[in-house]
């Protein structure tokens, strides 16, 4: 019923009255003050009753009420102990952004999961599954002990779900609710989150949500990030224009009421609906960092659009301003991370990390020797110039065909000289050797770095199989990336007779390589060329010149014409070179991403599978990615063996896996046959030497190892050691035989050096340099824990080895001698439970070293117990079987 | 991109809108929209509308896109207030639309793109709040007005304040009255 407008502001200006009187005394205030008018008087009196109800639609506007409907209206929470797969539910833990999460109970491994399900009414959605699986795939993909573990992605009772490792612990926000935290405190966190980022974006994925939220804090420091449900692979995967530009934007004001909350971590391109890429990270990571180190947000606002205001416009406060005390350098940090333009920030999380590194380390330092706040410290210089090769992956470069066809000639031209008269080579007393080293990028463009290693490896590659030629590994020229040269010091470090330099330049459409031969005894070189490729007409040429290339050497080359089916996929090869690459500088798990990239588009490359087998157990062994993964190894190496029956590292590789995984038995064979077809290859050479140290047969295990440093003074220089020196008590040759590097492997065996040789504080300094050099690394877990029980701080050591051995039994990964290490660490420690539990395993496991069983100083406090002994024998048994069977 | 109109003189428009000139909103409508629905028919070309990708964040790319951003305030209010109509039009749309099909009359198909916008379902009520505030507009504009603003707009009391040249403590003395009105109005329907 329509009202006149002097009857509504009667009723109107009557409510208010009555409003604004206790509730008692407004039925007697409105029946005096309508008199007889009934009407009146029940009008207002409705009125009054409503007044107090709730409105749904005026305390959650319409709009939100819309977007959320999905997911709120639908929510049945399931109830605890419902079986979902393998999985039962133990409780609620809470809503993200596709739907509910719960704690569960892995059913056939007995360990907590965190299983995420698509909303019942999303699951409907076809376009929301899709979704759904992107994401598991995105995030399973990912594999880092800064990023949320996903375990699986399933399909049961209707529903679909997520189950992911289970983290306890509060979420940065919840840290930052409760108070400031301590500069150093906040620089660990930003490092680890700069690591997980890292470890995303090689993979081509940009997270796109850093906030505190998404980032959680276990008990032991070590930093989660979590949620990488929006996560997206970066638009530089060529991939630009399947999202949308609004989709940050829309993201992060999704959620009614975190309105506000997600925005301030946006950077600008995705406050303005662009593309992003990893640099909205970095922005993210620096307003994270800048709101750990003073407390508030740098861009802030009531509402959304301020806050958006904020970031296109505004200029935050200086941190220094904040809080006078905050060193220069990390302001300087805060707002490279933090510029406006994408160009002038980190132009990857590498780059950052060096710089948050480097400022961590000062902090360490500066905490360590003076109280005074280092507010006046000079700037560094040369930070920004350091290009990180990985920081140059995610971009596109399309080369890969002019490769193939650059490895074939300079493979021609290597053999051309070597073997110009028909049988020198195979006649020649001595093998040849040959190191063919990184090729220089001569016009300093980022974007080729990882070329230049690349090629080498593959032509590498190629040699390595040729009789009479002794080729060095990829992984001892590694080295020598990025670097002016001097041949004669190359030569005598790698020593090697023939050292194959070169360098390319890109102009537009061409590459130009050129290349040259050089004998080291005496200088002069053998063989120089200059290679012109252009991009576009290669493909068709490329069987002709290789054909042509043959040819003209009248050799037989049939696996290694084979092995260039690696060419046929120009995308698939460049792929393959660039998973190589990754390998080489340790990250298993983007290397593995790449590899089976280049599997899937060409899987009859045998050099691809053999690799990929070597990353999944390396990352299985290393840094304890998952049981899975041998299987994955053992079926990798395999594909590689029957493709190409010739090829001797899948057969390497192998043998290191089957002595990882307790079957040193099986890899003797495998690699004693692989000796026989090619006797100077180092790394067999150095694989036997590691499979009879396992096995308790220390001399020939040194003697072994000893033969492969001489063949190839730098091979696996930088993840294995001779440690059988150690299990001998020669512990000034053990140290001998590392390598001067500043590697987490090396580092950590120093210091285990030097804890034998009493040398304590060394040895402590040297385990906490190897653990901030790699957290992830289980040698450097074990080493923590060591210099936490030299420090007195045995609590945290035995919490750090239960956390270590934890993972490696439930995971099922690490290797044996990896578990004796833990055993000798618990011993020191003085927990003989621990120690004796962890030697059964390491015995189980595969490794029967018994002669250092019964000398090895660290067991001296266990070595009385009954337990001991039994150990003892079952490991003497079964090393005399293996001498029996193989000696 | 294609643009209608350049940014000032969107800024123009709005302003006059907010000083009073009803003829401007008539030419501001037609703008926003397209903008909008372009938006939202990129979002189903992507394919992905899920439940993240709604009104709201894509009112706020249209404001990025078509206006200004040195514009002040006022005017952004103004803006927002333009597509907290538009919105409240497309939702109300929509959910007539649901509702025929579901009484099995030839459903007048809502376009995909407009889908974006509303999500998979009609909030509950959505056509009896509408008819509610049309009510309430013949008895005082301004109250549905500030209703609309909150409620389809996703604005605060101080925006909903200043797109109605209006005082935020007037925000809150008309919002109780129009709550309360409301609330009777749309309980009456259901008892």
């Amino acid at each position: 019923m329509l009202h006149s407008t002097q009857r509504w502001q009667q009723i109107e200006s009557l409510f208010h009255e009555c409003l604004a009187l206790p509730e008692e005394s407004r039925l007697s205030f409105l029946r005096e003050q309508c008199g007889d008018d009934r009407e009146l008087c029940a009008e207002v009196k409705a009125l009054l009753a409503s007044a107090g109800e709730p409105m749904d639609f005026l305390e959650k506007p319409v709009v939100h009420a819309a977007q959320e409907f999905t997911s709120a209206s639908s929510a049945g929470l399931l109830s605890a102990g419902t079986l979902l797969g393998r999985y039962e539910i133990v409780s609620f833990i809470g809503s993200g952004g596709m739907g509910q999460v719960y704690l569960a109970r892995d059913t056939q491994l007995s360990r907590k999961v965190a299983v995420k399900i698509l909303a019942p009414a999303l699951a409907l959605d076809e376009r929301g599954l899709h979704r759904f699986e992107k994401e598991a795939r995105a995030a399973s993909a990912l594999n880092h002990p800064n990023i949320l573990t996903i375990y699986e992605f399933g399909n049961a009772n209707g529903l679909q779900y997520i189950a992911s490792e289970y983290v306890e612990g509060p979420t940065l926000r919840h840290k930052l609710d409760a108070g400031l935290l301590t500069p150093s405190a906040a620089i660990d966190i930003a490092i680890q989150i700069a690591r997980a980022l890292d470890a995303a974006h090689v993979s081509g994925i940009v997270h796109r949500d850093i906030k505190p939220e998404n980032v959680v804090i276990r008990a032991d420091n070590l930093v989660k990030v979590v949620d990488f449900g929006i996560a997206k692979p970066s638009q530089s995967q060529s991939q630009q224009g399947i999202y949308p530009p609004s989709r940050a934007l829309s993201v992060s004001i999704s959620h009614a009421g975190v309105v506000v909350g997600s925005a301030r971590y946006m950077s600008p391109e995705q406050a303005r609906g662009q593309p992003v890429d990893p640099r909205s990270d970095i922005f993210s990571l620096g307003v994270v960092l800048y709101e750990m180190v003073c407390g508030k947000c740098p861009f802030d606002g009531e509402t959304v659009s301020d806050v958006i205001a904020e970031i296109l416009k505004g200029t935050p406060q200086c941190l220094t301003e904040i809080l006078p005390d905050v060193p220069l350098e990390l302001q300087k940090i805060v707002s490279k991370a933090m510029a406006k333009d994408r160009e002038a920030r980190y132009q990857c999380a590498q780059e950052m990390l060096a710089d948050l590194g480097e400022f961590a380390s000062r902090l360490h330092f500066e905490a360590r020797f003076s109280t005074r706040p280092p507010a006046e410290a000079p700037a560094k210089s040369g930070i920004t110039a350091t290009t990180s090769p990985r920081a140059q992956l995610v971009r596109p470069a399309r080369l890969s065909i002019a490769f193939a066809l650059l490895v074939l000639a300079i493979v021609g031209g290597v053999f051309a000289i070597f073997f110009r008269r028909p049988g020198a080579a195979g006649t020649q007393a001595r093998p040849r050797t040959l190191a063919i080293l990184p090729f220089r990028n001569l016009r300093q463009d980022p974007s080729l770095d990882y070329l230049g290693f690349s090629l080498s490896d593959a032509v590498i590659t190629e040699l390595s199989s040729v009789n009479g030629l002794i080729v060095r590994p990829s992984s001892s020229i590694y080295a020598y990336r990025n670097q002016a040269i001097d041949p004669q010091k190359a030569g005598q470090e790698l020593n090697v007779g023939t050292l194959l330099t070169g360098g390319f330049i890109k102009d537009g459409d061409d590459l130009r390589i050129t290349a040259q031969l050089i004998d080291l005894k005496p200088n002069r070189i053998l063989w120089r060329d200059t290679i012109d490729v252009k991009f576009d007409k290669l493909l068709t040429v490329q069987d002709r010149v290789s054909r042509e290339i043959v040819k003209g050497l009248e050799l037989n080359l049939s696996p290694a014409a084979d092995r260039s089916a690696g060419a046929a996929d120009p995308q698939a090869y460049e792929d393959y070179l660039r998973g190589i690459d990754l390998y080489s500088i340790n990250d298993f798990p983007a290397a593995i991403a790449m590899l089976e990239k280049s599997a899937a588009l060409n899987p009859n490359y045998a050099s691809t599978w053999a690799h990929l087998g070597k990353a999944y157990s390396a990352n299985a062994t290393l840094q304890l990615g998952g049981r899975e993964l041998y299987d994955k190894a053992q079926a990798a190496y395999e594909k590689a063996i029957t493709l190409d029956p010739n090829l001797v590292e899948p057969r390497i590789y192998m043998a290191n896996m089957l002595t990882d995984t307790g079957r040193v038995e099986q890899a003797i064979p495998l690699l004693r046959t692989a000796l026989q077809t090619t006797p100077n290859n180092a790394e067999v050479h150095w694989e036997l030497g590691y499979a009879y140290r396992f096995a308790g047969m220390l001399q020939e295990s040194v003697s072994e190892c000893e033969r492969a440093r001489q063949l190839d003074p730098r091979v696996k220089i930088s993840s294995s050691e001779i440690n059988a020196y150690l299990y001998l008590g020669e512990y000034a040759k053990f140290l001998q035989s590392l390598p001067s590097l500043d590697a987490a492997y090396v580092v950590f065996y120093r210091g285990l050096a030097e804890y034998y040789l009493k040398r304590a504080q060394q040895a402590a300094q040297d385990f906490n340099r190897a653990y901030e050099l790699k957290p992830d690394l289980v040698q450097a877990k074990i080493g923590k824990a060591l210099g936490d029980s030299i420090a007195g701080r045995r609590d945290a050591a035995l919490a750090l080895l239960h956390q270590t051995q934890d993972e490696m039994e439930d995971r099922g990964v690490g290797d044996a001698e990896t578990m004796y290490k833990i055993a000798q660490a618990y011993a020191v420690l003085g927990d003989k439970p621990a120690a004796l539990h962890a030697l059964s395993h390491t015995v189980e496991g595969g490794f029967f070293c018994s002669s250092c069983f019964a000398t090895d100083p660290l067991l001296a406090g266990i070595r009385s117990e009954p337990e001991f002994q039994r150990l003892s024998n079952d490991a003497q048994q079964r090393r005399n079987q293996f001498r029996s069977a193989f000696f | 991109m294609e643009m209608p109109l350049d940014r000032p003189a969107m800024t123009q428009l709005l302003r006059q809108w907010g000083s009073g000139d009803k003829a401007a909103l008539d030419e501001l409508m037609p703008i926003v929209y397209n903008q909008l629905h372009k938006l939202a028919s990129r979002c189903m070309r992507a394919e992905r509308p899920d439940n993240t990708l709604r009104a709201t964040a894509l009112v706020h790319e249209a404001y990025l896109r078509l206006i200004d951003s040195e514009v002040d305030w006022q005017d952004r209010v103004h803006f927002f207030a333009v597509s907290a109509r538009l919105l409240r039009r497309i939702l109300v749309d929509h959910a007539k639309a649901n509702h025929r099909s579901k009484r099995g009359g030839g459903a007048e198909k809502i376009p995909l793109d407009e889908a974006v916008l509303v999500g998979p379902q009609s909030p509950t009520g959505l056509l009896e709040l509408d008819l509610a505030l049309e009510h309430l507009a013949a008895q005082d504009k301004r109250k549905s007005e500030i209703v609309e603003l909150l409620c389809f707009g996703g604005l605060t009391y101080d925006e909903t304040a200043a797109a109605l040249h209006i005082s935020p403590a007037t925000v809150h003395r008309e919002l109780q009255m129009a709550r309360a009105w409301l609330h009777r109005e749309l309980s009456r329907g259901t008892a």
